[in-house]
């Protein structure tokens, strides 16, 4: 599969595009190292291997290994293409591949399941990769063969007699298969990978967090440890509720269950270390860099041991590409600024939502249906704002079942994932349902619908709105929350039913994006932080359309900007944002693979064409990046270092919150777009077996 | 040549941008008492005259390098000034306002550009040996992610602070210059170093013995002994010229106001102890770790009395002077002789044996080492300049290769106790991670077809050294004897590398031979 990943439909047209940058460099008969990584990265391995192979079979090894880097390379095509009938220059927009038919061969037997092939089947292979030998079918099946026998590093294997058919299958000779192997190896590079992201992680802990040195209220590095106080405390059933020793107003406990668990774990952990860390009432406001230490430690943990794991099995498991390219995907997401600022500087357990939210996406790609749901509900019971991706979750198990038939073993499934749900449930909430005010009790704690339409400047349309209208003056609190639901409602329900007809994977990572966004944009009572419950499945769609997730990921960190500034965090936000803006245009070459095809903007270029014929849509997405990107830099700059005015004390975060607004809508419409235009069967691969 | 260069500037930048943003991200983290000595320096050389610099003693942190630093700080300082001028007066003891940590800081990953230009001349240098098409199979992008990304110096100058990258950013461009064949440019750059920093004094008999022998003398003989006829005296001019007038430059003003020995005195201060605050790990911390067990095992045999021998003071890790029990004492001239005698084959191969600039590349390495196993008050710090040079070579030999995962791994574990505050930790225990596993895997790959390249019980010596840290970062500080021995983690940690770095010592002094002997067999 490694190899094979890419040929989609629109990764393989993405490649002829690149082929002709290539022929341009053999022409020219230069190394082309350089060139091959930047425009290149989706075949990198194969080429790479296959350049190998040719060698083997050209026999070209010299001493001198320097110069006959490009021209060992031009001569074997030359002598390949002198056998086959293409010397003719391509008359039409098909440019030969810049592969030997050896290349090629080995390219076919590679990515076969079981590491064999027959003639056949490699010409098969190339014909459906490569438009070009597809035109060409069968001028050239007859080198193919001649390259088959006459070279060493390919070996024929007799057919076994149980198995009849036709044709001998061919295979690579093991002892030459040593000599493809020159990519460092790969756990090493993934464990390179897993460094470097912990240690931007710890570097940026060093840093201060929210509300440090700031009585009374302080901020949420204090709620966590106020929590860990309460959670050790009190018994169970005075957690939720306003007592004389739980005084909910300052940091009341109000996420679900699993969290306060969670803090119950670390406070008897802090427990043993020092007991004044979670003293009742006399610990309030604890702060020493010892217990700074201790905090940041459980953040960390957390991190290693469910999100970053996540992230790990995603890029190797369900990202399609060479293993480089995983790799590269997976440094990107482990870098993403936006969770490390919030967790390792701010002060957050995001890491721990979010990774069980990502084991359920793995649940679910991975085909482990039941797995997924325990992982997201439990998820769910961490942190209520999990909610935003719950409908992707149901619509997509719905759909599956629905697809297997609601009568059969569809019913059978359903079954079993609401127990699941219902049994995982249950077993969260088990000391709080005993008592009916208990539960309701937590409810109204997670809910809080008293806390109005928005609080703070956050980046979604109602507090956009306010600038123009004010909004939480002119209209009731119902009817705000009516008019919230409802918009909500709007604007995730086109994703969801599309989903819900047609549930593959990547229809279900859209359908992330586009719900939680929709959330974050038109819900009550949304926080600035929650745009990481919108950052976390568009890190998962960096591997395929790079350049609109490295965007979107860089604006939502953006938005955070006047929180970050609160808690000192100047320095980290503008390094981790420059390192990743960097890191990820450079590894995943997303300007040079921005693309019609890659950006999925294919419906655009189709309404657009009628008026205008010579439109570039991909050029316009770049020239807007780069506006915005200048637009967020000058922003996060004068917020830094003007004073706004003295009548607009407010002026540089609203800005702020409206830059963010215009691009997350801007991404709310695109990846809409992407989803519900995305013809049925288009993508196959991406169906869950 | 061209076109390939400018192909690979983008990788190369990429890692150099990459190890700066990281420097970055480490402005916030400890520094040490080097950053208020840098600090007292920007005032001193701000605000008093040239003729106070040498003589200023307010803070215990006087100047003591040479003057071309003290005018590089001199520089600094007018920047300085936009930032936080309080940070110029001589008076304000350990000063670090916000402002000041960021300037400081950011001086250091500015300095480093000279760094990163000398690691991309260096690995234009690097034969490219094997055919990789793979990028990270490349003995240049190893080199440049071995160099930039040096765990040593990442610590040493971006945490406890100084301005090694610098200063090895210029050694580095020397030694690149010479590969190039700018002999004189190369001279100029050494000869500016060691006005920056006299440290470097250690490796200029490489310098020396090289630049007489293989530019001076034009030509060697068929047999290649030395062609005393082939001696050009223009070239020693222009050397002497180039040398001299550097040092006229730098220690000229010091010279007409009749300073020269106060500033000397300042440079080199022999009243400090044989072994820096903490030991480094080199042959006298064997030789102290000898002594103790000989007069532990003295008096347990009865062998001598308690009383008679001398209250060892090493107990509080700030050994100032250290008096050996059991062994004779150690003066500053004895550690001079074993310094000279230990780079005596080096140099002497240097000499008869000339084997280009290689040659002297390797010469270089083991008179950095020699001086660092055998010199008089070392600091930990100085084992980078054996292990940055030995990078080149490590990518080009497998031999290098194993000794540089040797020397560098001790090396830089030996580094460890430095850094002892707890928010640290974890920075160095990843930092280190990520550099060792990247040097292992990078130059296993580049070797791959030659065989391992540890033997067994090498691998398990280094192996040894995650159980030591387990031992003195964790379980040590929790024992009874934290109270009563407080120094056992630090003695250990420094005699344990000081086997690693001995044995490479001892390899790289092999190997020297060996090369040697082949060369002989050829040319018989």
């Amino acid at each position: 599969m490694t190899l094979s990943g890419g040929n989609s439909a629109n990764d393989m047209s993405g490649q002829t595009v690149l082929t002709a940058e290539d022929v341009d460099i053999d022409v020219v008969g230069e190394g082309d190292e350089g060139m091959e990584r930047d425009s290149d990265c989706d075949s990198q391995g194969i080429h790479d291997r296959a350049e190998e192979v040719e060698e083997i079979g050209a026999k070209e090894r010299t001493d001198s290994p320097c110069e006959s880097a490009g021209e060992g390379e031009t001569k074997g095509d030359g002598q390949e293409s002198a056998s086959g009938p293409m010397q003719s220059k391509p008359k039409n927009s098909l440019v030969k591949p810049p592969y030997s038919y050896i290349a090629l061969i080995t390219m076919a037997i590679l990515q076969s399941p079981q590491k064999k092939l027959t003639l056949s089947g490699i010409c098969e292979f190339i014909s459906n990769r490569f438009p070009y030998y597809r035109e060409k079918f069968p001028a050239w099946q007859n080198s193919i063969r001649h390259n088959l026998s006459l070279n060493d590093c390919f070996v024929k294997i007799p057919r076994e007699p149980g198995n009849p058919g036709k044709g001998n299958y061919w295979t690579l000779d093991p002892q030459s298969e040593d000599m493809f192997d020159n990519e460092m190896e790969n756990w090493s590079l993934v464990s390179l990978c897993i460094l470097l992201g912990l240690t931007a992680r710890w570097t940026v802990s060093l840093n201060s967090y929210s509300g440090t040195s700031k009585p009374p209220m302080f901020g949420d590095y204090e709620a966590q440890r106020h929590w860990q106080e309460v959670t050790y405390n009190l018994p169970v059933h005075q957690w939720y509720f306003n007592t004389t020793d739980n005084n909910l107003n300052y940091w009341g406990l109000d996420y679900p269950p699993l969290t306060a668990f969670h803090s119950l774990l670390c406070a008897h952990i802090a427990q043993l270390i020092n007991p004044e860390w979670v003293e009742l009432h006399k610990s309030q406001g604890y702060e020493s860099p010892a217990h700074k230490l201790f905090m940041r430690a459980t953040v960390i943990f957390a991190d290693i041991l469910i999100y970053i794991p996540a992230v790990v099995v995603y890029c190797l498991y369900l990202t399609d590409g060479s293993t480089r390219r995983k790799i590269s995907t997976l440094l990107c997401i482990l870098l993403y600024p936006g969770l490390i600022l919030i967790d390792h500087g701010h002060f957050q357990y995001n890491s721990v939502s979010l990774g069980l939210a990502l084991w359920g996406v793995l649940g679910l790609g991975l085909g482990w249906d039941l797995l997924g749901t325990l992982a997201f509900t439990l998820a769910l019971n961490y942190k209520q704002m999990e909610l935003y991706h719950s409908l992707p979750f149901f619509c997509y198990l719905l759909g599956k079942c629905a697809k297997k038939g609601l009568t059969h073993k569809g019913l059978i499934l359903l079954l079993k994932i609401s127990v699941t749900v219902v049994a995982t449930f249950a077993l969260c909430w088990l000391p709080f349902l005993s008592d009916p005010q208990q539960s309701l009790q937590v409810l109204r704690r997670l809910f809080p619908v008293g806390r109005g339409l928005f609080e703070d400047k956050v980046a979604n349309t109602w507090c956009s709105l306010n600038v123009l209208i004010k909004i939480r003056a002119q209209l009731s609190p119902e009817t705000q929350l009516y008019l919230s639901f409802a918009a909500t409602l709007l604007a995730v329900i086109p994703s969801s039913l599309k989903l819900l007809m047609n549930p593959t994977f990547w229809q279900f990572k859209l359908a992330l994006v586009n719900s939680s966004l929709a959330f974050f944009l038109f819900s009550f009572q949304v926080h600035e932080k929650s745009i990481l419950l919108v950052a976390c499945p568009v890190c998962l769609l960096i591997n395929e359309i790079p350049l609109m997730a490295i965007w979107f990921l860089l604006a939502s960190t953006f938005s955070m900007l006047p929180l970050l500034l609160k808690d000192g965090l100047l320095l980290p936000y503008a390094v981790t944002s420059l390192a990743f803006l960097f890191l990820c245009l450079y590894l995943l070459s997303a300007l040079d693979r921005a693309t019609e095809e890659v950006l999925r903007v294919g419906p655009y270029v189709r309404l657009y064409r009628t008026c205008f014929p010579r439109i570039n849509i991909p050029a316009i997405i770049k020239w807007k990046f780069a506006f915005f990107l200048l637009a967020m830099a000058g922003l996060s700059f004068t917020s830094v270092a003007l004073d706004p005015p003295a009548n607009l004390p407010d002026l540089f975060p609203v800005l702020v919150s409206l830059c963010a607004y215009s691009q997350f809508l801007g991404c709310l419409v695109y990846f809409n777009v992407v989803q519900l235009m995305e013809s049925p069967g288009a993508d196959d691969r991406k169906k869950i077996k | 040549m061209a076109a390939p260069m400018s192909e690979s500037w983008s990788w190369f930048l990429a890692l150099a941008f990459g190890v700066s943003l990281l420097k970055c991200l480490l402005i916030n983290t400890y520094h040490s008492t080097d950053f208020e000595v840098h600090r007292n320096w920007l005032a001193v050389t701000h605000s008093l005259p040239i003729s106070q610099w040498y003589f200023e003693e307010t803070s215990e942190w006087t100047l003591d390098y040479p003057p071309l630093f003290a005018w590089f700080e001199y520089g600094l300082s007018h920047i300085a000034k936009y930032f936080d001028k309080e940070m110029l007066v001589v008076q304000h003891l350990n000063y670090a306002s916000p402002a000041t940590v960021l300037f400081q800081r950011f001086t250091v990953i500015l300095a480093d550009v000279v760094f990163i230009y000398a690691v991309k001349e260096c690995c234009k240098c690097v034969k490219g040996s094997r055919r990789s098409k793979d990028l990270l199979g490349k003995p240049s992008f190893v080199l440049a992610g071995l160099l930039l990304w040096n765990f040593g110096l990442l610590i040493v100058d971006h945490i406890h602070f100084q301005y090694n990258g610098f200063l090895f950013g210029v050694l580095l461009l020397s030694v690149a210059r010479h590969f190039q064949g700018g002999h004189l440019e190369g001279a100029l750059l050494f000869a500016l170093l060691l006005n920056l920093k006299h440290i470097f004094l250690y490796i200029s008999p490489a310098y020396g013995i090289y630049l007489l022998r293989s530019y001076c003398f034009t030509k060697d003989n068929p047999d290649e002994s030395l062609n005393w006829r082939s001696f050009s005296l223009l070239r020693l001019a222009t050397l002497g010229v180039i040398v001299c007038s550097v040092f006229a430059l730098s220690f000229g003003p010091f010279i007409l106001l009749g300073q020269l020995p106060q500033v000397l005195s300042r440079l080199f201060p022999f009243k400090r102890g044989l072994c820096h605050a903490y030991w480094a790990p080199n042959f006298w911390a064997l030789y102290n770790m000898a002594d103790k067990v000989l007069s532990i095992l003295g008096v347990k045999l009865k062998l001598f009395d308690v009383d008679r021998l001398p209250k060892a003071s090493m107990t509080g890790g700030l050994v100032q002077e250290f008096q050996h029990s059991v062994l004779p004492s150690v003066s500053p001239s004895a550690t001079l002789v074993c310094t000279v005698i230990s780079i005596l084959p080096a140099v002497f191969s240097a000499w008869f044996r000339p084997s280009g600039v290689r040659g002297f590349l390797r010469c270089v390495i083991i008179c950095a080492l020699g001086s660092f196993m055998f010199g008089w008050h070392v600091h930990e710090k100085a084992v980078l300049m054996a292990i940055l040079p030995l990078s080149l070579m490590a990518v080009e030999r497998k031999e290098d290769a194993r000794i540089f995962l040797i020397l560098a791994t001790t090396g830089h574990f030996s580094l460890f106790p430095l850094f002892f505050t707890a928010p640290e930790l974890p920075i160095k225990v990843l930092l280190m991670l990520l550099f060792s596993l990247y040097s292992f895997t990078s130059l296993k790959m580049l070797f791959r077809h030659e065989g391992s390249l540890l033997s067994v019980p090498e691998a398990v010596y280094l192996t040894g050294l995650i159980p030591l840290e387990v031992f003195c970062e964790f379980v040590y500080p929790w024992t009874t004897w934290q109270q009563t021995l407080p120094f056992i983690p630090l003695l250990v940690t420094s005699v344990y590398c000081a086997l690693g770095v001995s044995y490479s010592f001892i390899m790289l002094n092999v190997l020297l031979l060996r090369t040697e002997n082949t060369g002989k067999n050829k040319s018989q």
